[in-house]
């Protein structure tokens, strides 16, 4: 329903005022929704295979690191495996699309992941160190590409909403209610004239 | 910056070598306060959860995905799912832009 303030021309200024600048912020919304869904279909295209590859690896490592453990044992891994901690270097930084912090993200691994000594290693444990090497590689990627349309897509449903919101609630409205306010002051003027029409005849007689 | 891994033990132990360190808490409660945990920490810029844990909370681990502060939170496959964030992302994007990946 549509608000009905007094019919005078300052209510009608404002109101007008108002719709101007909600259909402004609709186009503007627009545009940045836009902007965000092309943004969001460049990442979106290559997120299968992402996913493939961080699947893939992570299995891979999985495969071969349970025999490795199972032979080893947790204490028997433990001491080949402390010998080098290895370090991960984590670079995240942000950038920003239309006001949304994205991620970026490089992983690095300063020390070598690969043979921990000649002692006790296992064959088996040797291919879970390099194929961890690869997790490590897609983990980052998985990481930024998963946050990153995740972010976007709550981004561009949150401006859907609101473009609905302007579209279908707010400009309407407002239109309703200036149309209104003009034919109640068109109706006044008519009657005025009226008004005065008569007085001027009966004056004269 | 870190990554944090909560998981069961098997990726902890494998994780570990690469320089990932995490917990393996069971209870739906506990792994929340774990979560709390990790986030509080300084310097943590990832954490990762494997899925069979996420899965455990439910509805509720949707509220750490929507964060959008550092650090950013989201699953990987385990054993049992090979799915990680992916289903959830597939079902959001189909539901509310109607993208299909």
């Amino acid at each position: 329903m549509a608000k009905r303030p007094a019919p005078t021309k300052a209510n009608l200024f404002s109101t007008q005022t108002q719709l101007k600048f909600a259909s402004d912020g609709r186009d503007l919304l627009q545009q940045k929704r836009d902007v965000l869904v092309m943004e969001l279909m460049s990442v979106v295209s290559g997120f299968s295979e992402v996913e493939e590859g961080l699947q893939g690896s992570l299995t891979k490592a999985r495969n071969s690191f349970l025999p490795a453990y199972i032979a080893m044992g947790k204490e028997g891994l433990q001491r080949t495996v402390s010998s080098h901690q290895p370090d991960l270097e984590l670079e995240m930084e942000q950038h920003n699309v239309m006001g949304i912090a994205l991620p970026r993200i490089r992983v690095s691994v300063v020390a070598d992941l690969s043979p921990a000594g000649l002692v006790a290693s296992s064959g088996a444990l040797d291919s879970t160190l390099k194929e961890l090497q690869n997790v490590l590689a897609h983990i980052g990627e998985y990481v930024e590409v998963v946050s990153t349309i995740w972010r976007l897509a709550i981004e561009i449903e949150k401006t859907q909403k609101r473009i609905n919101a302007l579209e279908n609630v707010f400009i309407p409205e407002s239109e309703e209610t200036i149309s209104w306010i003009k034919s109640v002051m068109e109706e006044n003027d008519r009657e005025d004239l009226f008004r005065r029409k008569l007085l001027k005849n009966r004056s004269a007689s | 910056m870190k990554i944090r891994l909560l998981g069961d033990r098997l990726s902890l132990e494998l994780f570990k070598m690469a320089g990932i360190s995490g917990k393996s808490p069971v209870e739906p409660a506990d792994i929340e306060r774990v979560i709390e945990e990790f986030l509080a920490e300084p310097d943590v810029g990832v954490v990762l959860i494997t899925n069979s844990r996420a899965k455990k909370l439910g509805t509720s681990f949707r509220k750490y995905m929507e964060r959008r502060k550092l650090p950013l939170v989201l699953r990987i496959p385990d054993r049992h799912e090979s799915e990680g964030q992916g289903e959830e992302l597939r079902e959001y994007l189909q539901k509310t832009l109607g993208i299909r990946l």
